[in-house]
C-alpha cells in the first residue's frame, strides 16, 4: 500500500470509504450465503403490483398497446 | 448460534502467516479443501451493519491475505450456518474459483472515474412558432430538443471515452467500464494490473490528466480483484476490450 | 485503513466524493431497518421500475412525433398524458419520502435504459 506521505484529508478518507462500499455491497463473488437480507412482505408485494397496474393503464391510454408496439 | 463470515477465497496452501483479526475481534482463519480455502471467521448469525469500522475491516482482512497470495472478495455479510456448509461452497465452485483465482494471480485492481462537464444544456427556444397546441404539445416538443441535445452529448462522450480508454488498456490485462454512470461522471474503469506495473499505470493517469485538462481523473487501489471474479465472458464485455 | 487515492486533483475530489455519493446510494445499507424503511426501500424498487417504463413510453412518442406520424390531437392528447404521469409520480414519490434523485441512480442522464 503507497503512502504518499502526507495525512490523509477527510475528503480522500470519504473517496476511499464510497469505494470500498461500492466494491464490498456491489461487486465480488456473489455467494448466497445462509443468512440473507429478507426484502418484501406479501403486503408491500400487492402494493408493488397495483402500481405496476396503473403504469400499464397509462400505456394503454397511450395507445401503445393497441399500435401492438 | 454462531456461524461462519466469509470474507473470501484463496489459494490454499500457504496457511495463515499471521495472525489476523476480523469483525468482532474474532480470529480470521481458513477452511481448506484441496487448492482452494475459504477465509473465514465465527460470527454471529446476523447480518452486521454497513458502516465504516465493519467495511474497512473486511477490506483490511482481505488485503492482509492479498499481500502473499491471490483473493477473490466475496460481498460484504456473506453468512454461513456451518463450516461444512462453507466446504459444499467451495467443492461445488471450486473450477470457477481455481480459474479466476488464476487470471488474477500477481495482479491487483486499480480503479478509475473520470469527472467530464457536458456541454451545457439545450436553450430555450425563441421561436414557438410551430407549436399551435396546448401545454401537451409544447411538453413534447421541449423533450423532443432536449433528447436531441443528449444524444450529440453523447456521442462527444463516447469519443471522449475511446480516447482514455485507448491510454488505459494497453497498461492493463483486463478492464470493466461503466459508461456515463452519472450526470458528471464520463466513466468508471476498473483495470486489472500487473503489481509492477501500478507505477506505470499511475504515470499514465498523471499523463492524461495533464493531456485532457478538461476531465479529472480519480485513481485509486490498490484493491482485491472485485471486479474481475467474472471472465469477461460471464459478463457485459466491454467494448473496448481486446 | 489508509486512502487509497493514488492520483487525484485536490479540486475535484468534493465532486467526485458528491458523484460517488450518488452511485452508491441505492446499494443496501440498512438491514432489518423499521417496517417503514422496508416499504420505502421497495416503494423506491417500483417506482425505479415505472420510471424506466416511463421514459420508453416516452422515448416511443419522441420518436413518432419526430417522424411526424401524429396529428396535432394525437401530439396534444399523448403530451397532456405524459404531463398527468408526471404529476402522479410526483405524488407518489412524495408519499412515499423520495425526490426525483432517489429514482434515477444508475441511470443516469446519458446512461442506457435497459
Amino acid at each position: 500500500m503507497k503512502d504518499n506521505g502526507r495525512p490523509a484529508s477527510s475528503l480522500e478518507r470519504q473517496v476511499t470509504l464510497l469505494e470500498t462500499l461500492d466494491r464490498l455491497l456491489n461487486k465480488g463473488v456473489v455467494i448466497a450465503g445462509d443468512v440473507t437480507l429478507s426484502v418484501a412482505d406479501v403486503d408491500l408485494i400487492y402494493v408493488g403490483l397495483r402500481l405496476l397496474l396503473s403504469s400499464v393503464e397509462t400505456a394503454r391510454t397511450l395507445g401503445f398497446q393497441r399500435e401492438g408496439e | 448460534m454462531e456461524g461462519i463470515y466469509l470474507y473470501g477465497i484463496v489459494t490454499f496452501p500457504p496457511p495463515l502467516l499471521r495472525q489476523i483479526v476480523g469483525l468482532g475481534r474474532r480470529p480470521v482463519f481458513l477452511v481448506p479443501q484441496r487448492d482452494l480455502a475459504a477465509v473465514v471467521s465465527r460470527s454471529p448469525l446476523t447480518l452486521w451493519p454497513v458502516d465504516e469500522d465493519h467495511l474497512t475491516l473486511h477490506e483490511t482482512v482481505l488485503e492482509e491475505l492479498m499481500s502473499s497470495r491471490p483473493v477473490l472478495p466475496a460481498r460484504f455479510n456473506t453468512l454461513f450456518r456451518t463450516e461444512d456448509a462453507v466446504i459444499a461452497l467451495l467443492d461445488k465452485r471450486a473450477q470457477t474459483f481455481r480459474s479466476a483465482l488464476e487470471r488474477v494471480t500477481g495482479k491487483v485492481e486499480l480503479g478509475l472515474r473520470v469527472l467530464w462537464e457536458p456541454p451545457g444544456d439545450a436553450e430555450e427556444s425563441a421561436d414557438k412558432k410551430s407549436w399551435h397546441g396546448g401545454p401537451g404539445t409544447a411538453y413534447l416538443y421541449q423533450r423532443l430538443k432536449e433528447e436531441r441535445h443528449r444524444s450529440g452529448l453523447r456521442a462527444t462522450g463516447e469519443r471522449l471515452i475511446q480516447e482514455v480508454q485507448s491510454l488505459f488498456h494497453s497498461l492493463a490485462g483486463e478492464s470493466r467500464l461503466q459508461r456515463f454512470p452519472t450526470e458528471r461522471l464520463l466513466l468508471t474503469g476498473a483495470y486489472l494490473v500487473e503489481r509492477d506495473r501500478v507505477d506505470a499505470f499511475r504515470e499514465g493517469v498523471a499523463r492524461a490528466q495533464q493531456e485532457f485538462s478538461r476531465l479529472s481523473f480519480l485513481l485509486t487501489g490498490p484493491w482485491p480483484p472485485y471486479h474481475f471474479v467474472n471472465g469477461a465472458h460471464d459478463e457485459t464485455k466491454d467494448t473496448l476490450g481486446a | 485503513m489508509k486512502p487509497k487515492t493514488l492520483s487525484a486533483p485536490e479540486s475535484s475530489l468534493a465532486e467526485f466524493e458528491g458523484e460517488l455519493e450518488q452511485l452508491t446510494k441505492a446499494l443496501p445499507r440498512r438491514i432489518n431497518a423499521d417496517p417503514e424503511k422496508v416499504e420505502q426501500g421497495l416503494a423506491k424498487l417500483v417506482l425505479t421500475l415505472i420510471e424506466l417504463l416511463r421514459k420508453l413510453l416516452e422515448r416511443q412518442a419522441l420518436r413518432r412525433v419526430d417522424a411526424g406520424s401524429l396529428t396535432p390531437e394525437e401530439i396534444e392528447r399523448m403530451g397532456v398524458t405524459f404531463l398527468r404521469l408526471e404529476e402522479k409520480m410526483a405524488e407518489l414519490r412524495a408519499h412515499f419520502g423520495l425526490t426525483e434523485e432517489d429514482l434515477n441512480l444508475s441511470l443516469g442522464p446519458l446512461g442506457d435504459l435497459m
